[in-house]
């Protein structure tokens, strides 16, 4: 009973936060939004996305032929309907952003956690690592390997996680080196529990939010990375994306314009909701300053 | 402050050595062969394999290889580019002023506008111009470059006509002098106006939150305290503490700037780095992907090494003293 | 005449939707001469008062009603250059973070030139130099500070530094806000000794704001008690802190070891703060009072004289009701 009282209080207060603060609002709509566009995608779907119909470069609003639904979004070069591409494409792009954030919050939070809170020379090599892995362009390593192994999403998500940790890293450590000093922290070690118990049952639970934020912003990162790869020719052949979407217009960019302009409008829109999400709980952190990077 | 210079120096050097051995490693462990590229078509014959695979040392073993790639590196030789049929250093010598010229003009306009409207918005914080601007900065930091320049190109090429679609020059139109430069600089503008709409929020954000936080500060309300006037105060004070952080942030900017240019060369045909950097990946030139990543990851160090001098000359707190 | 004159003196944040009544109604006369102790818990309006009269709070989210008069003049009905022209030369300030007072990226001795030049235009580079190598000797600094950046010195040093900056034009009135109570307690003891020592060789009227009645016994003449925003007693040193008449002060001296070094049994005064978002009806104090009743908590209590040059804002002590 008492633990429910907890709960209703903790989420009595996000709610007030999210009443208040404007970014962490618009960006929480306009994500669940997408979740139930992506989720229904199947069921709201007006064409199977890889049928071919016979309407070729069909511009927006087009009449389907024989009474099949009409084409809201146009059509593309190979007669693709752009909506149901759209919705089955917002698949792709939630669902590489989610994994690739997650696998560096995960990554970044316990190499960070470790270093700060073991601190002495783990915490030095550690650092020297994640500084030697800041300096490598990251994104010319993703294109090597994805162009080189072949571009597979979970290829894909996994090799944007594994190189955009280093963030997490560093803010995890901070947080630990903080906490670590705390007389909580102390009273626990004084009472003989393990140290690697106390990283996971004090130190990153106590320190996760500012994590928290910055995984959302990397959500946005995600996506954008997976846009671009597809853009260059890179994405999964097999799955449905904005990114190769845009790269499909880009050669129809007098004749059908809209093939190219949808999704990019997309891409926007969804980056720029998570984008909101994370600055509007970085806001929620330090309520003074302004985020930035 | 000198023995940290060397250390940073060393330590950049070995993160280069690494670096380029972890990426040598990647590229060769990868399924293809370069030598049926090479040969130009997909069933070479045995022969012509053998010889190939010979000339360019590929019979060894990866360390084997990585090792004579060392060996040469340090006699200035970055090995052969079987792809363009040139030396890797002409390869990339011959692409990499035209990625400086447009990632450098876009990054300079990019960095002043930010900074100015950044300025501008934080002593006006809450006014129509800040709330318009921030809003605007998210929008312009959510778009990828690379769609957005398809629009511009749209817009402003295929239907107004005011501006070439793409390339650097134009290839018939054979200028020199005077003209070649103002062709470069038409045929430049709707890359850089990309870059500049794409990279400023990053600088306005920083301009704007330190200007706020150092209006914040103590001190300030000192110097307003002794009755100095807040023009002096902001053009003296303010300015000089909270342009610190961006003149960091321009220092790893510039670090990233050749691998960056990727999708704007390719919306834009722009003959740089990044086109050669996509083709050397696709045709699998080894040695040039190879030198191409060298170069990159070698500028980044140089950079950063950089960044911490000027880091140190402009803040007083910094010291270097490991 | 006093000096400074402080009338009906009302200072309010607008925070959100929300007032927050900061200061409420404060009267303060100070005398040339004086060295008034403002002391209150934090929170409790004293460092707001004193950056209002220097209008020094941010515009935006700030009104401040009342009067304040100095030499004859309201400081608050003064337009922003005319101020600007009394700030420093007339009154000048020490503040709490002396770590922080200067710029971090400017050598502390350019600083103190170019404040010297604010008030000096015509003044060059040896005047300049040599005003401010004079203050600093002044303070028991060394010469090399003059070259230093505020990092390099201690928390004790920048607080002399700051010292010698405030009195760069021999003001007439010098604020000092928690000036010392971020040093251990040898430097402050030292700090204080020389403020004493400057107050006579400047001739200097001062302002002491403090949570500290220690301070204020050893380095001020009189005293003024505040509490939720509102001065609850004030007269001299001499009579308030050895029979205080307010309840609040009562407490608030059980909270300190007797000065007299007899053995008293040592406590706080227990509650918190009121909410300074609700105006007021009765005392602030009120509901932490022990000796509070309904018409405390129903009715403001005026200041009434209780001495010379000795008042309390107490329904408890008779008067008018």
């Amino acid at each position: 009973m008492k633990k429910k009282n907890v709960i209703a209080a903790k989420l009595g207060r996000a709610w007030k936060v999210i009443r208040t603060n404007a970014q962490l609002r618009t960006g929480l709509i306009l994500v669940l939004i997408l979740v139930a566009l992506a989720l229904l995608a199947p069921v709201i779907s007006p064409y199977d996305p890889y049928k071919l119909t016979n309407e070729l470069q069909a511009p927006p609003g087009t009449a389907g032929a024989n009474g099949a639904p009409a084409h809201w979004l146009g059509t593309d070069k190979l007669g693709h309907d752009i909506l149901s591409q759209m919705l089955w494409g917002a698949r792709t792009s939630l669902r590489i952003g989610l994994t690739a954030a997650l696998i560096a919050a995960v990554v970044g939070t316990l190499i960070g956690g470790v270093a700060g809170y073991f601190g002495g020379r783990v915490d030095k090599v550690i650092v020297e690592f994640v500084n030697i892995f800041v300096m490598t362009p990251s994104f010319f390593l993703i294109l090597i390997i994805v162009a080189i192994f072949g571009s597979n999403m979970t290829y894909v998500m996994i090799v944007i996680g594994l190189t955009s940790w280093p963030g997490n890293a560093r803010l995890m450590r901070a947080q630990a080196i903080s906490l670590r000093s705390r007389t909580f922290i102390k009273s626990c070690q004084a009472m003989g529990e393990s140290k690697l118990s106390i990283m996971f049952r004090h130190i990153i639970p106590n320190g996760i939010f500012p994590i928290v934020a910055n995984t959302t912003m990397m959500i946005s990162g995600g996506i954008l990375t997976e846009a671009g790869l597809s853009f260059l020719g890179l994405g999964d052949p097999n799955i449905i994306s904005w990114g190769q979407m845009i790269n499909a217009g880009k050669p129809l960019l007098t004749k059908a314009p809209w093939v190219a302009l949808v999704p990019g409008v997309a891409v926007v829109i969804t980056v720029l909701a998570f984008f909101l999400i994370g600055d509007g709980l970085n806001r929620v952190i330090a309520p003074k300053m302004n985020a930035n990077k | 402050m000198k023995r940290y210079l060397l250390k940073r120096i060393l330590t950049g050097l070995l993160m280069v050595v690494i670096s380029v051995a972890i990426n040598f490693t990647l590229i060769r462990l990868a399924p293809g062969n370069p030598v049926r590229i090479m040969a130009g078509i997909d069933t070479p014959n045995p022969e012509q394999i053998a010889q190939l695979t010979a000339k360019y040392g590929l019979d060894k073993s990866i360390p084997e290889q990585f090792l004579i790639y060392l060996r040469g590196i340090l006699h200035g030789d970055f090995g052969y580019s079987y792809v363009t049929h040139k030396d890797v250093l002409t390869a990339i010598g011959e692409k990499v002023w035209p990625t400086l010229l447009v990632s450098l003009t876009g990054m300079a306009i990019a960095v002043v506008l930010g900074t100015l409207i950044g300025v501008r918005c934080a002593r006006k914080e809450g006014g129509l111009l800040d709330r318009f601007m921030c809003a605007i900065s998210y929008v312009c930091d959510s778009t990828p470059s690379f769609w957005l320049g398809l629009m511009l190109v749209l817009v402003f090429a295929s239907q107004l006509k005011w501006l070439p679609t793409s390339g650097m020059v134009n290839m018939r139109g054979g200028f020199t002098g005077l003209a070649h430069v103002w062709d470069v600089i038409v045929h430049l503008t709707l890359p850089v106006i990309t870059l500049v709409i794409v990279d400023y929020p990053y600088y306005f954000r920083i301009a704007r939150s330190s200007v706020l936080q150092v209006m914040s500060e103590d001190y300030i309300t000192t110097l307003r305290a002794t009755g100095m006037s807040e023009k002096r105060i902001f053009n003296k004070y303010v300015l000089r503490n909270a342009l610190i952080p961006t003149v960091t942030v321009v220092g790893g900017s510039l670090a990233f700037l050749i691998s960056g240019a990727v999708f704007i060369e390719t919306v834009f045909a722009w003959p740089g780095m990044g086109t050669l950097l996509f083709s050397s990946i696709s045709k699998r030139d080894y040695p040039l992907l190879s030198g191409i990543y060298l170069i990159i990851a070698l500028s980044v160090a140089v950079m950063m090494i950089v960044v911490d001098v000027v880091y140190s000359l402009i803040d007083p707190r910094i010291k270097y003293t490991d | 005449m006093a000096l400074l004159d402080l009338k009906h003196i009302n200072i309010t944040y607008h925070v959100g939707p929300k007032n927050v009544y900061a200061v409420q109604d404060a009267n303060l006369a100070i005398e040339p001469q004086d060295a008034v102790g403002i002391v209150g818990e934090s929170g409790s309006g004293k460092s707001t008062l004193a950056m209002g009269i220097l209008q020094l709070l941010p515009d935006r989210v700030t009104t401040i009603e009342g009067e304040a008069i100095f030499e004859g003049v309201d400081l608050l009905k003064l337009s922003r250059e005319e101020l600007n022209k009394r700030r420093w030369t007339d009154i000048s300030v020490v503040f709490q973070k002396s770590m922080n007072a200067l710029s971090p990226v400017h050598r502390i001795g350019k600083q103190m030139e170019d404040v010297y030049r604010i008030h000096r235009p015509q003044a060059d580079k040896n005047e300049a130099q040599s005003r401010v190598i004079e203050m600093l000797k002044v303070v028991n600094l060394p010469e090399r500070v003059y070259r230093s950046f505020p990092h390099e010195l201690s928390g004790g040093m920048m607080q002399r530094v700051s010292i010698a900056l405030s009195l760069l034009f021999n003001p007439k009135l010098l604020v000092l806000d928690e000036a010392t109570t971020a040093l251990d307690v040898v430097t402050q003891g030292q700090i204080l000794k020389e403020i004493m020592a400057l107050q006579d060789q400047f001739n200097l009227t001062r302002i002491m704001i403090t949570h500290d009645v220690s301070v204020v016994a050893s380095t001020c003449n009189k005293i003024a008690v505040m509490y939720a925003g509102r001065m609850l007693e004030m007269g001299y040193v001499k009579d308030v802190l050895v029979k205080p008449k307010h309840p609040y002060t009562q407490g608030l001296l059980k909270s300190f070891p007797s000065f007299t070094g007899a053995k008293e049994e040592l406590r706080g005064i227990p509650g918190a703060l009121p909410d300074l978002s609700v105006y007021p009806t009765g005392c602030v104090f009120a509901p932490r009072c022990p000796y509070a009743t309904e018409k405390c908590r129903g009715e403001l209590p005026a200041m009434q004289s209780v001495g010379e040059c000795w008042h309390a804002a107490c329904h408890m002590l008779g008067g008018e009701g």
